[in-house]
């Protein structure tokens, strides 16, 4: 099933007066449990043209259709509530809200859902567990270690069960091991619960680990690559 | 929701020292306004009974013509009818008939402009502390209608002393030129220079006589429990006294000058407050800028994860109004002591400034005032500025979009 599409998306941003197209024409297609990465060198359009897919930024030409649904058509507000119901997210720093520990910050989208507090609590903590970070669930960001509040952005991004989460660059922080670790827990993710995981990233674990490599290069895709054939 | 507050609380004690610096120009804010408030508004409500007991009474029953033109023809009743109307009403403590009139007092060589107070030697004391101003002598007896009482400048300038007789003249009800011997029996310092360089008391018969007024005054002074208790009774009378062509006039209408000062000083003490708050809001104004430009990070991954710009900038008024609740609070409790300390221990004023209050006609005391509308206007007036502080920022956060937020440095 057809999750995202978007259909000759440019990205232009104005640079001291001259025009530089971030993402120029871009069509891609992306189906339901794919584990896809958008790799390229830094300034190739990986990052805005994730930002695209997930309504953070607006495309200057072109449209971004998710499940059917153009994006361009929506309000600010409705553009919130699509973030909020059917994204994930998940960044490179500064992912958790610092003064709410770790059972509250995978809480929170929850509570902007409308979600009863018990139900919350249940949900969260049922997450909190399977990504073995139970244990840290009364901490707050500062007392944990990067990679445990990578973890714990992870729990954040699916608690809702989103159709698909974006993660960028998320093991830019992270040691390699605790890197290889993230990746292991969102390929299981992935494998286990059928979740979309899209990547921006140009890190080498990312990349070894995708099913699917779209790489770019000044804005436009030069590669599409499946890695293991079929998506599930 | 519980969890937005809990949010908006660990916010505020992210950088403790700014919040508490916050929290301490809101309270000195609300403090200051508070107390000058408070101090306004004892110091007048002494200043308005002191004038209410010794010249205007709360109310006064007068002839509709009086108020503008203060002649003796202008003059009412004071009949059995008059008196029984006022007894029905139940807010009316007591009262007391006064005449007023000019006249010319002749002592030896010396002639003196005088005004004229004839009262009711038994009523006077229940509505007025005249009989309390008695510096040397004692007050007219009652049954001793030409005794009389000068002011104390007022007797130094004749020459006279207690015991002497002394001529008054003054122009009778009938135009008819009067004069009569008093023998003065005491002497007054009233605290007003004017009252004590001008004012003789006599009592009513005394002065009915002299002036040809039998059963007549010039006022009907009334003593009310609480200066709260004029407006209703105000209507009362008025409404009581229909038939009888008499006006109700209230101490700040027969006191208009001093009533016209009072406003004019508060005008000018709000201004400097105003003053005051909105230097303490620009402040304010700084400290939330700097608060959220440090967070645009984290607030721009709550909008990428959802949150609206609207839920976002009530999560960060509520902060705000979380940490003006507090200092007004704080604010509230210090003017609360101080005010409390300053009513029952009022600051005494010397040397020129008491000069300069007693040349105004106000006691020369500074006293304060616990009355909860002073701590309620200095509070709301505290929270509108520091929302208004607020706003700026606020805007800024509420135009803010997911990517500026994240990518901001």
């Amino acid at each position: 099933m057809e999750i995202i599409r978007t259909v000759d998306v440019e990205r232009t941003y104005e640079d001291k007066g001259v025009p530089v197209h971030a993402v120029n024409g871009v069509n891609l297609i992306v189906e339901q449990g794919e584990f896809s990465v958008l790799a390229g060198a830094s300034g190739s359009g990986k990052t805005t043209l994730l930002n695209v897919i997930g309504a953070l930024d607006v495309p200057t030409r072109g449209e971004v259709f998710l499940h059917g649904e153009a994006l361009s058509q929506k309000a600010g507000n409705e553009l919130s509530a699509i973030r909020l119901t059917k994204i994930g997210f998940v960044f490179q720093a500064y992912n958790l809200i610092p003064v709410l520990s770790a059972l509250e910050n995978v809480s929170f989208p929850m509570v902007l859902q409308g979600v009863a507090a018990s139900e919350r609590r249940e949900r969260a903590m049922a997450i909190l567990d399977e990504l073995d970070l139970a244990g840290l669930a009364h901490k707050r960001p500062g007392a944990m270690s990067g990679g445990q509040q990578q973890r714990v952005a992870v729990a954040r991004a699916i608690v809702t069960n989103p159709a698909l989460v974006l993660a960028d660059e998320p093991t830019a922080n992270l040691d390699s091991v605790t890197g290889h670790k993230l990746l292991d827990m969102m390929l299981r993710l992935n494998e286990e619960k059928k979740i979309t995981f899209v990547f921006a990233s140009h890190d080498e674990k990312v990349i070894a680990r995708a099913k699917r490599l779209v790489t770019m290069r000044d804005g436009q895709i030069i590669n599409d690559e499946l890695r293991d054939g079929v998506f599930t | 929701m519980s969890l937005f507050l809990h949010l908006a609380w660990r916010n505020l004690w992210r950088n403790a020292r700014r919040s508490s610096i916050t929290l301490a120009a809101i309270a000195f804010a609300v403090l200051m306004v508070a107390l000058q408030d408070g101090l306004q508004e004892g110091t007048y409500t002494a200043n308005i009974k002191a004038a209410i007991r010794l010249s205007s009474g709360y109310l006064q029953i007068q002839h509709p013509a009086y108020h503008n033109k203060p002649a003796l023809r202008h003059s009412i009743a004071y009949s059995d009818e008059l008196r029984r109307k006022v007894d029905s009403v139940d807010a009316v403590v007591a009262y007391a008939p006064r005449i007023y009139a000019d006249g010319l007092l002749s002592f030896g060589d010396q002639s003196m402009g005088a005004l004229i107070v004839g009262v009711d030697v038994q009523r006077e004391p229940l509505v007025s502390d005249y009989h309390k101003k008695i510096r040397d002598g004692r007050f007219p007896a009652e049954d001793k209608p030409f005794e009389i009482v000068v002011g104390q400048t007022l007797l130094q300038n004749l020459g006279a002393k207690i015991g002497d007789s002394l001529v008054v003249l003054a122009q009778g009800f009938d135009g008819y030129l009067g004069n009569l011997f008093f023998t003065i029996v005491g002497t007054t310092k009233t605290g007003s220079e004017d009252l004590d360089r001008m004012s003789v008391f006599m009592p009513l018969a005394g002065a009915q006589e002299l002036l040809g007024m039998w059963g007549r005054c010039s006022v009907l002074a009334i003593e009310l429990p609480r200066l709260n208790d004029i407006p209703e009774t105000k209507r009362a009378l008025t409404a009581a006294l229909s038939e009888n062509q008499l006006a109700v006039l209230a101490w700040d209408e027969v006191l208009a000058s001093l009533k016209q000062l009072i406003e004019f000083d508060q005008i000018s003490s709000e201004i400097q407050m105003l003053l005051l708050v909105l230097v303490v809001a620009f402040g304010i104004l700084n400290t939330i800028l700097m608060s959220i430009s440090e967070r645009y990070q984290e607030f721009g991954i709550m909008l990428s994860i959802g949150m609206s710009n609207s839920r976002l900038v009530a999560i960060i008024a509520l902060e705000v109004v979380m940490l003006a609740i507090l200092g007004i609070f704080i604010g509230d409790l210090l003017a609360l002591g101080l005010n409390s300390y300053f009513s029952v221990n009022p600051i005494e004023l010397g040397g020129e400034m008491m000069e300069l209050y007693e040349e105004y006609g106000f006691l020369p005391m500074l006293k304060s005032s616990v009355e909860p509308s002073i701590f309620i206007k200095a509070s709301v007036e505290c929270l509108v500025f520091t929302l208004l502080a607020a706003l700026f920022p606020l805007w800024k956060v509420y135009k803010l979009e997911p990517l500026k937020g994240i990518r901001y440095t």
